[in-house]
């Protein structure tokens, strides 16, 4: 069964805690533990940075005054990169006059509480700054699913090729993508309206989620198009999982038009132990091999191992 | 040792969690006493600076209030001060107030 894009919110959250002081940790540590959220500790501006961008937390508690790297420099830092700028940020600080808390907000803080902490005060504005933060989050993941499929949509498709296009190219690992397309669809729509069409398009939906790995990733591509991203899978492999799909898809009957079957043609292409191709020209190939897969009379699969060198992932610096 | 005397705390010394705060305070108190005087004897007034501040953070949060006042006001002094022109002396009176506030709790701790 297929990754389903549907929102995973945390029990415990993580909140990463970036303080100086071991008194601020031990007394947080303390006075949260009933508040079901997992505490993780940095003592300085740089691992907070660290463990931020290795493991990105639900909310970050940040002090201002820090050696190493104070705490403005770190909220800059934390909204310049791009895995941890959607992160909530509560500066916890002794330094409590207006032109530190319009820095802090400027710079891009959620909210600013005052040292020594009010805890009642504490725990509520953690509470709401979680809770925003995990409406954020199942916004965030319902922009990037199809309203109709239920699968991911074609921002997610974009952002994902790429990443496990350099995943495969860093690791040498096989990766194979395949794009379908349903046969004569327009008639389906002509003929029997459109509820019907929506209605088969839902249906490969779910035949699709039926059939693939938790690692394997569907999207819809566009209209009655759907592009699948199967990481680890060489594209002999591919070919046999979307032959079932194929068959499968055949012989459904379908309630709106029980006389009129569904055939859906593919286009397959992937590598061994890493790309031959730029990212954007192998999409462009399996698009050929699913044109070749209609001309040739649709009901079919065209399905082969890119070619050429390997591709290199370009140094950084 | 004394019984802890309320009127020293300003949490409740006879809730368990407050209690747990309080010992955790008081455990780390000595070295906190011992870092004061080393910092001031070498004449670090950006660390002493950063010791204070941390003290008037934290100190209040378990219980120990006149400590963190004692501690803004040695702040305050170093922060208003030019820290390169700097001498024990001038914040000789915060610095002494600090440290009396922080030992008059260490009748608490077990010897």
């Amino acid at each position: 069964m297929t990754s389903n894009p549907q929102s995973q919110l945390d029990q415990n959250p993580v909140v990463l805690l970036v303080d100086d002081s071991e008194f601020v940790h031990r007394l947080l540590n303390a006075r949260l533990k009933t508040e079901s959220i997992q505490i993780v500790s940095a003592v300085n501006g740089v691992e907070g940075l660290e463990l931020a961008k290795s493991n990105p937390p639900a909310l970050i508690l940040l002090d201002l005054e820090m050696p190493v790297m104070d705490g403005f420099e770190t909220l800059r830092q934390l909204m310049e990169d791009p895995t941890t700028r959607n992160i909530p940020v509560i500066v916890l600080s002794g330094q409590d006059t207006t032109q530190d808390k319009v820095t802090a907000f400027d710079l891009g803080a959620s909210d600013f509480v005052s040292k020594p902490f009010e805890l009642t005060e504490l725990r509520a504005r953690l509470r709401s700054a979680l809770r925003i933060s995990t409406l954020l989050r199942m916004l965030e993941q319902r922009a990037q699913i199809d309203g109709l499929t239920g699968l991911y949509n074609r921002s997610h498709f974009d952002m994902r090729w790429n990443e496990e296009y350099e995943s495969s190219i860093r690791h040498g690992k096989s990766l194979t993508l395949v794009m379908i397309d349903i046969d004569q669809f327009k008639s389906v729509n002509d003929t029997f309206g459109h509820p019907a069409g929506d209605a088969v398009i839902a249906g490969l939906a779910n035949l699709l989620h039926k059939h693939l790995r938790s690692s394997d990733i569907a999207c819809r591509y566009g209209g009655e198009e759907f592009a699948l991203i199967l990481p680890d899978t060489t594209p002999e492999d591919a070919k046999g999982l979307c032959d079932r799909i194929r068959i499968a898809c055949e012989e459904i009957d379908w309630p709106r038009h029980p006389e009129r079957k569904v055939t859906i043609s593919l286009g397959i292409s992937g590598c061994i132990d890493g790309p031959t191709l730029p990212a954007m020209e192998w999409i462009e190939h399996v698009d050929s091999n699913l044109y070749q897969a209609k001309e040739r009379g649709r009901n079919r699969i065209v399905c082969d191992q890119t070619k050429g060198q390997l591709v290199q992932l370009p140094k950084a610096g | 040792m004394p019984k802890f005397d309320q009127s020293h705390f300003s949490l409740d010394i006879n809730n368990t969690d407050d209690l747990e705060l309080i010992g955790m305070f008081l455990d780390e108190l000595p070295n906190r006493i011992e870092a004061l005087h080393k910092t001031a004897e070498s004449c670090d007034f950006s660390q002493l600076n950063r010791l204070a501040h941390q003290l008037k953070g934290a100190a209040p949060s378990f219980g120990f209030d006149p400590i963190g006042a004692a501690a803004a006001c040695l702040e305050d002094r170093i922060k208003t001060s030019n820290i390169e022109m700097l001498e024990l002396d001038h914040i000789r009176c915060e610095f002494d107030a600090l440290v009396s506030e922080c030992n008059s709790y260490l009748k608490y701790i077990d010897s």
